[in-house]
């Protein structure tokens, strides 16, 4: 699969700085999270549960299937593959939302936004907003939440993807938490 | 505290995380070091303080629930205006995302003009097969080089992403012109319709005559341009996904997805995205033999066309349903409701195309598009000779009723909800499984009525264990039902006047076998049994239309209400739909119906009450207790006030008669149509103002042509009014209308000296047991 050794390449050259790697490997990723996303859900109709871990990492493995991706690669496409999660979830969000609400614009109710939840997806829409003003004062820690809230990624894996010690992405972690909370709440 | 300056950041980050590690209690003297005099970097770092405490579970787990649904229904990765694709289309904005995928318009760097892009599935990249396919048919079609269909320059990939670059187009799809498909919308015009139906025809002739079928035609793949052009849109394309989904892995599982935190919307869209054959031929669009799977020609193209004609010509869909399944059946078994009745104002002619071009056996079915293009250009020529004073033998009548447009520019309507999201399940793909045989059993059912028809209600079948919904949905339902001109209900007079002939008390219980006993006796058409059940707090009501001679069901209904104070709305909505189903036109159902919660009372309780008066009123002044508590419950129930008069009246207590009458005419306002006529009749009857009591009950009879009492108390008034001769003819009408009452008729002739027939009326109505003076 031709694919799979672009996509090591792309990695590979994203890991170096690459940003033009990274602007043609969205595409790719994307894709096939879409793909594995829907094959997902025929197979478990009654449940549209998915954990976005286990599907960041068939993507991957579908994704690198024939290449030789390094290590450090993985941990690259889970950053790639949060960022989209995000984006993706945020759209659906929103456009339930819109259709929810007849029209956007309307002012979240607190409870609503600080809870997530199929029903509530003004939740999201109201984190996604205050992720976008923290990426601002602190796009580490706006990372960090993307990796761990939306692709499901553990502690470890995002000190391994940020070549940061767990301790730290904790530490960095707790104040995100507090600062998105304040944020909403206000 | 938006975009501080990294130092600052940096120094709220350093304090809150020291901070955070000590002991709570330790914190105070720490900032009061660490901050020194800046209060506002102090209160920043508490306040994060508090929140860390206060956040709880906030962001704990992750975003799973929604993952799998958002991420099913994404569109393709949106591209942003100037960015260049395939180093060629400089895109300039989204215009659309369709079924298919995202759709943008793009300026050609190369040729120097507008295109349109529309992204398929990107399944497709992974078949590479079928992109050259896809390629050459389109390309076929396009070098057609037709007016009426759009053409297709190229097929592209860009990073794994396949899509057509097309010519641009300045308009609107037929769907987002007709409306919402499922809904009825008001038809469009007739002009409209002949004008996009007759280049449609052109169009779809030109391919056919190049062997080439579209497959897929329906009002989301035609579109019309802001200058009344049709252009065919996607040729070839619904081949090409077909096969596909063929080398697909069937999907298993139920008829519908169940989304527990949404509409069906949303699963759907996942079921049909999930499932590329969905979109082979969108299953209200089918034609029968598609839907059997048999090898398709020329004709299948033409049942479509038919469907989007019919659609157009009424506003509403021939086949709608909730689940695949449901629709097939629909499109190999049954007939849609007659596009003329639904539109009364459509030529007969083009009724009697759209059959034609319904016709499940292909062999009878019209052969070439040609000569739909051919008579629909009579037809056109015919209304337009029409307009300009001409008459057209060819056209029925009704033509001019159309609104004429001007240059021929179809209107545009508000764009309502676009994507009309059908319940394309995995259902389809099953069926496609079973094959055939389900669907042999060719079952025709005429699943109409006429206006001649009768129709008996049985009382509902009530499995809630609740009382309260025992007499109250049949009157609901009775309500609901005497508002429409179209359906006659069997009056109550005669139902016990039938159970007297059959021997049986005439307070017994209409279940289903008593009700098809009555309606068979009385050569009623049909009978409309009703169900209520509960399920959990809510309430499922069904109703069903039955041929009580056949035993056929010839239409039903299933509604569910979320709590108890809904379930009047929602039987009104069902009855509303039966009324559509059982023939009655679209124009007739939305003059009149007034929902029963609005119009007659939203009290249960008092609709309870006034039931139970109707039912009593045989013996008046045993009714009239129901009927004051009925206007204690609500005081503003303007029909159980006519009811209290028409008892006090008949009772000989005219005063109050009169008074209650004038009651119910003070809130007149806010009542059904029908309820109105028999309000305002009374009242001018017990006012004594004969020539306006005349007038309203003419309205009446005029109106609801079919209804008892205006005719038989027309005869009341004439013969009031002396006018003996006018008094006999209503009377003799209201007879097999249902009239139980002969004394008026006996009365009559006599005041006409026909003594003799007098007599014999008399002598009948002892006969038939019946009050004879």
């Amino acid at each position: 699969m031709a694919e799979a050794i672009e996509i090591t390449q792309l990695l590979a050259r994203f890991r170096l700085g690459d940003r033009e790697a990274e602007s043609r490997l969205l595409p790719l990723v994307y894709g096939e999270l879409r793909r594995q996303a829907r094959a997902c859900l025929a197979r478990e109709r009654s449940d549209h549960t998915l954990s976005p871990t286990a599907l960041v990492h068939e993507v991957f493995l579908k994704l690198a299937e024939g290449g030789q991706p390094a290590w450090q690669d993985r941990a690259h496409f889970f950053a790639v593959a949060s960022r989209l999660m995000r984006q993706i979830l945020v759209d659906h969000a929103r456009r339930r939302h819109a259709a929810k609400r007849g029209r956007s614009g309307e002012r979240i109710p607190l409870e609503e936004a600080l809870t997530f939840s199929n029903e509530k997806s003004a939740g999201l829409l109201a984190l996604d907003d205050a992720l976008g003003r923290l990426a601002q004062n602190d796009e580490r820690q706006c990372r960090i939440v993307e990796m761990k809230f939306f692709a499901g990624l553990s502690m470890e894996e995002i000190a391994e993807v940020l070549r940061v010690s767990p301790r730290t992405v904790k530490r960095e972690w707790t104040m995100a938490r507090a600062w998105l909370h304040k944020e909403i709440s206000r | 505290m938006k975009n501080m300056d990294r130092q600052r950041w940096a120094q709220i980050k350093s304090v809150f995380e020291k901070a955070q590690e000590l002991e709570t209690e330790s914190r105070a003297s720490f900032l009061t070091q660490a901050c020194g005099d800046d209060a506002a970097l102090r209160s920043e770092v508490e306040a994060l303080l508090d929140h860390d405490r206060r956040a709880g579970s906030f962001l704990d787990g992750n975003a799973a629930s929604e993952i799998g649904v958002a991420m099913a229904n994404a569109g393709h990765l949106a591209f942003s205006p100037g960015e260049v694709l395939s180093g060629r289309f400089r895109i300039v904005q989204l215009l659309g995302r369709g079924g298919m995928g995202d759709v943008y318009e793009a300026k050609d760097l190369e040729l120097d003009r507008l295109v349109a892009l529309k992204f398929l599935p990107d399944d497709l990249a992974q078949h590479p097969q079928a992109l050259t396919r896809l390629k050459r048919e389109a390309r076929a079609a396009s070098a057609l080089n037709h007016p009426n269909i759009c053409t297709i320059h190229d097929i592209e990939v860009h990073n794994g992403q396949t899509y057509l670059v097309m010519e641009y187009l300045e308009g609107t799809t037929l769907r987002e012109r007709i409306g919402v498909g499922a809904v009825r919308e008001p038809p469009l015009p007739l002009d409209t319709t002949l004008d996009l139906a007759i280049q449609i025809a052109d169009g779809l002739d030109a391919a056919h005559s190049k062997g080439i079928i579209h497959r897929d035609l329906k009002p989301e793949n035609i579109f019309a341009t802001t200058r009344g052009h049709a252009k065919i849109l996607d040729f070839g394309l619904a081949k090409l996904m077909q096969e596909e989904a063929a080398s697909a892995r069937p999907v298993n599982g139920a008829e519908r997805i169940a989304d527990p935190g949404d509409a069906p919307t949303v699963s759907v869209d996942a079921a049909r995205l999930t499932r590329p054959g969905a979109i082979m031929g969108t299953t209200a669009y089918m034609s029968p033999e598609q839907i059997r799977g048999d090898i398709l020609d020329v004709r299948t193209d033409l049942f479509s066309f038919g469907l989007v004609l019919y659609e157009m010509a009424t506003g509403r869909q021939a086949f709608s349903g909730s689940t695949a399944a449901v629709i097939h059946d629909a499109i190999l078994n049954r007939l849609p409701p007659s596009p003329t009745d639904l539109n009364p104002q459509l030529p007969a002619m083009l009724g009697e195309m759209i059959r034609k071009a319904l016709e499940k056996d292909r062999e009878i079915r019209y052969q070439h598009a040609s000569e739909m293009r051919s008579e629909l250009q009579r037809l056109k020529r015919g209304t337009e000779s029409e307009r300009s004073g001409g008459v057209s033998p060819a056209v029925g009548a009704g033509l001019v009723s159309a609104p004429i447009q001007s240059e021929g520019v179809p209107e545009v309507r508000p764009r309502g909800a676009i994507l009309r999201k059908v319940l394309v399940p995995a259902a389809l793909i099953l069926v496609a499984a079973i094959g055939g045989t389900l669907y042999f059993r060719a079952r025709q059912s005429t699943a109409r009525l006429t206006d001649r028809d009768t129709i008996v209600l049985s009382d509902f079948d009530n499995k809630t264990g609740d009382s309260i919904w025992d007499d109250t949905l049949k009157q609901g339902l009775r309500v609901q039902l005497e508002q429409s001109p179209f359906l006659n209900v069997l009056a109550d007079e005669k139902v016990s006047q039938e159970l007297g002939y059959m021997g049986r008390p005439r307070d017994v219980r209409l279940t289903r076998d008593v009700a098809r006993e009555i309606c068979q006796r009385t050569g009623s058409k049909a009978m409309l049994t009703g169900s209520i059940a509960s399920l959990g707090a809510h309430y499922v009501l069904g109703l069903n239309a039955v041929n009580c001679q056949t035993g056929d069901s010839l239409a039903s209904d299933q509604v569910e209400a979320e709590s108890r104070e809904k379930v009047s709305g929602a039987l009104g909505q069902a009855a509303t739909r039966m009324r559509g189903k059982l023939g009655e036109s679209l124009s007739s159902i939305q003059k009149y119906d007034a929902p029963m919660e609005q119009a007659t009372t939203p009290s249960l309780e008092a609709l309870q009450a006034y039931s139970l008066g109707q039912k009593t009123m045989v013996d008046y002044a045993a009714a009239i207790p129901f009927f004051q508590r009925a206007i204690r419950l609500d005081p503003n129930f303007a029909m159980a006030y006519t009811s209290l008069g028409i008892c006090h009246s008949a009772l000989g207590e005219t005063v109050l008669g009169a008074q209650y009458a004038k009651k119910a005419y003070e809130l007149r306002e806010r009542v059904s149509e029908h309820e109105r006529l028999s309000i305002e009749s009374f009242y001018f009857l017990e006012a004594g103002d004969l020539e306006k009591a005349r007038q309203a009950f003419e309205l009446w009879a005029q109106t609801y042509p079919r209804d008892t009492i205006p005719r038989n108390d027309l005869g009341d008034v004439y013969r009031y009014l002396g006018h003996h001769d006018k008094a006999l003819v209503n009377l003799r009408d209201s007879f097999p209308l249902g009239n139980t009452t002969y004394s008026n008729l006996t009365l009559t002739y006599m005041n006409l000296n026909r003594f003799k027939e007098a007599r014999a009326t008399a002598e009948g109505a002892l006969e038939k047991n019946l009050d004879p003076a």
